[in-house]
């Protein structure tokens, strides 16, 4: 049920089983798993049911991106800590893409060559919840078939795997908008208590800060309240979930470290396809990013390298996208490789100045960062109108990262010319510079699960290491990030959260 | 001894790769010589663009037609048989990649041996 907010008064205390702050995936997720239980639960959403510049702008936050150590690029994008996430009900899925794909397998696994690698979970684990989360993110059955969801008539030929390099598919959602797509059966539910316009000052914790005793809650131009209960779930965003934690001073010193995102690097070259026999199926297939998604397509290849590749090479998770760019510009070797190369047509787009093919593209690279504890979210002196310290963020890259693109990009440019697909052009400038590189929009890691509570804030299940009473949700509890986007993942952790609150006495 | 008809298929249809369909209507047999020459006279303009670039690369053959059918025959190549010949090159091309042998010409990644080849019209 929606709570009329105007009914509340100052100082008045609700009670519940769960108190949930924060109703974007995660959060709407787990208030969704537990509706129509006997669990009384409370859900807590800063902003509305539609945007606000009023609730976005307590979002805003410092931004100080380094790349390299002593190669400060302070001023990156000052906006991202407030842009790159919503705040209102539904969260970020308000502008998600609709990208899903799980992690992979070795994602969660132990790797030597990458530190703090390892997850507590194992995908095996994760599996029934990823088949449950199909459901929230409304992607059919998932199948790793290179013709799913396309019509029968399309050639869906898609490039041989091979030691070092493999096909990945990423399906589209429609992308949900949870706020509205699942905003009924949760206001439906008797059990649960929606509360909209509720910002939450801070979580009070016990003496020992061993358990949470309540919520603070400030109701937008209205009365401030407490929520108790037994138990708490902080599902307000990567950045968010950090920042509640510092402000309320619990969590240990893990809390905001280990700040990832996926570094997309949108010209890390580019690619001239020259063989005929493959070219019609990655058209189809690899090509889908854009044109396909329009034309109700629900599926596109990657090439991703393999666990093998990491291995030998110490490399991290990567995967490249084919992009169809019509005024793609091609220096005078690459303009000469399509003047020699065999005629390819039927390929959609074509270079400028070379009106039938051979074919160029461009290469779109996102790539996994290694957990780094430099890389951190921390608070300003700043405060926001609720006086509350605003949230800063130091998104680190290492040379590992930097050095796992260039591994990769090798790998890639020697597959596509051993299968005889064409040739790439690697844009990237020497080994240890970083070239024009962004995030995701994916706010990673600032709880993250470690089975060890000194390598982490969160265990297997989500709780907090030592508060017996609080759980995270979303995506800061990850502790690698693959190349995968992360909302399949965060609704599949969140079922399997519920579930496990559930099964609680 | 293929027909020019033959080398035009077997070359375009299995080297695949930059150079395969250009090879097409190259002269029969002969001498290596006259087929390098004959070679470099079917290449398109690009080519030579391309084989300019890498020339320019530190570390390029003095001679890179020799050395490139030099690379055949160690391969055991017939170069005076154009069927051979095309199915030649195109492995060379694709070993070349597989074992790594790749120059950086502008950019972009390209097999020693295509790039030898290219430098036969530049």
């Amino acid at each position: 049920m929606l709570i009329d907010t105007s009914t509340l008064s100052d100082g008045q205390s609700l009670d519940a089983d769960v108190c949930i702050v924060g109703g974007g995936a995660a959060g709407i997720s787990i208030a969704r798993a537990l509706a129509n239980t006997a669990l009384k639960v409370v859900l807590l959403e800063g902003g509305g049911f539609a945007p606000t510049e009023r609730s976005q702008e307590l979002y805003d936050g410092e931004m100080a991106t380094i790349y390299r150590e002593g190669t400060s690029r302070a001023g990156y994008d000052r906006t991202y800590v407030g842009r790159s996430r919503l705040r209102y009900f539904g969260g970020t899925t308000n502008h998600w893409n609709g990208w899903c794909r799980p992690l992979e397998p070795s994602d969660f696994a132990t790797r030597d060559w990458v530190p703090r690698s390892g997850w507590p979970v194992t995908r095996e684990l994760m599996d029934p919840w990823y088949a449950k989360a199909r459901e929230l993110v409304e992607i059919p059955e998932f199948e790793e078939d290179h013709g799913y969801g396309r019509k029968p008539d399309r050639r869906q030929v898609c490039l041989a795997d091979n030691a070092d390099i493999v096909t990945r598919l990423f399906h589209w959602s429609p992308p949900t908008r949870f706020g509205k797509r699942w905003r009924q059966p949760v206001v439906d539910a008797p059990n649960v208590r929606l509360i909209l316009e509720a910002n939450v000052l801070r979580l009070a914790g016990t003496e020992g800060r061993d358990a949470v005793t309540h919520a603070e809650v400030q109701i937008e131009d209205g009365p401030r309240i407490q929520v108790r209960a037994k138990r708490f779930v902080v599902s307000c965003g990567g950045i968010e979930n950090a920042r509640l934690l510092l402000l309320s001073e619990l969590g240990g010193d893990n809390v905001g470290r280990f700040f990832m995102e996926h570094p997309h690097v949108s010209h890390v070259g580019q690619i001239v396809i020259l063989d005929q026999q493959g070219t019609k199926g990655l058209t189809d297939l690899y090509f889908a990013a854009r044109k396909d998604k329009r034309a109700g397509g629900r599926s596109m290849g990657v090439f991703a390298t393999s666990d093998a590749f990491q291995k030998e090479h110490q490399s991290l998770a990567f995967c490249l996208q084919l992009r169809d760019r019509k005024k793609e510009k091609l220096n005078k070797v690459g303009k000469a490789l399509l003047e020699v190369g065999p005629t390819v047509r039927d390929l959609g787009t074509d270079v400028e100045g070379h009106p039938k093919t051979p074919y160029g593209g461009r290469l779109f690279a996102r790539g996994e960062q290694v957990p780094n504890p430099d890389s951190r979210v921390t608070l300003t002196d700043e405060t926001d109108r609720l006086g509350l310290r605003k949230a800063r963020l130091a998104w680190q890259l290492g040379d590992q990262d930097l050095q796992s693109i260039h591994t990769s990009m090798e790998a890639f440019a020697r597959h596509f010319g051993s299968t005889g697909i064409g040739r790439v052009r690697i844009k990237l400038k020497s080994p240890d510079e970083w070239p024009k590189t962004r995030g995701g929009d994916h706010h990673l890691g600032t709880t993250r699960m470690a089975a060890d509570p000194t390598q982490g804030v969160v265990d297997a299940h989500c709780k907090v290491h030592g508060i017996d009473n609080l759980y995270m949700a979303g995506s800061s509890v990850f502790a690698t990030s693959g190349f995968a986007n992360p909302t399949f993942t965060i609704t599949a952790l969140a079922l399997r959260l519920a579930d496990h609150l559930k099964g609680l006495p | 001894m293929s027909t020019r008809r033959e080398f035009l298929v077997a070359s375009a249809a299995v080297l695949g790769g930059v150079l395969g369909a250009s090879l097409v209507g190259c002269g029969g047999g002969g001498d290596v010589t006259r087929v390098q020459a004959d070679v470099a006279a079917l290449l398109p303009e690009g080519a030579a663009t391309v084989g300019k670039a890498w020339k320019k690369l530190d570390g390029d053959d003095d001679d890179p037609g020799t050395a490139l059918f030099d690379d055949l025959a160690a391969a055991g190549v017939d170069v005076t048989d154009n069927a051979a010949l095309g199915a030649g090159l195109r492995r060379l091309i694709l070993d070349d990649f597989a074992q790594r042998r790749t120059a950086e010409v502008k950019g972009w990644v390209l097999s020693v041996s295509e790039c030898r080849l290219c430098a036969l019209a530049a």
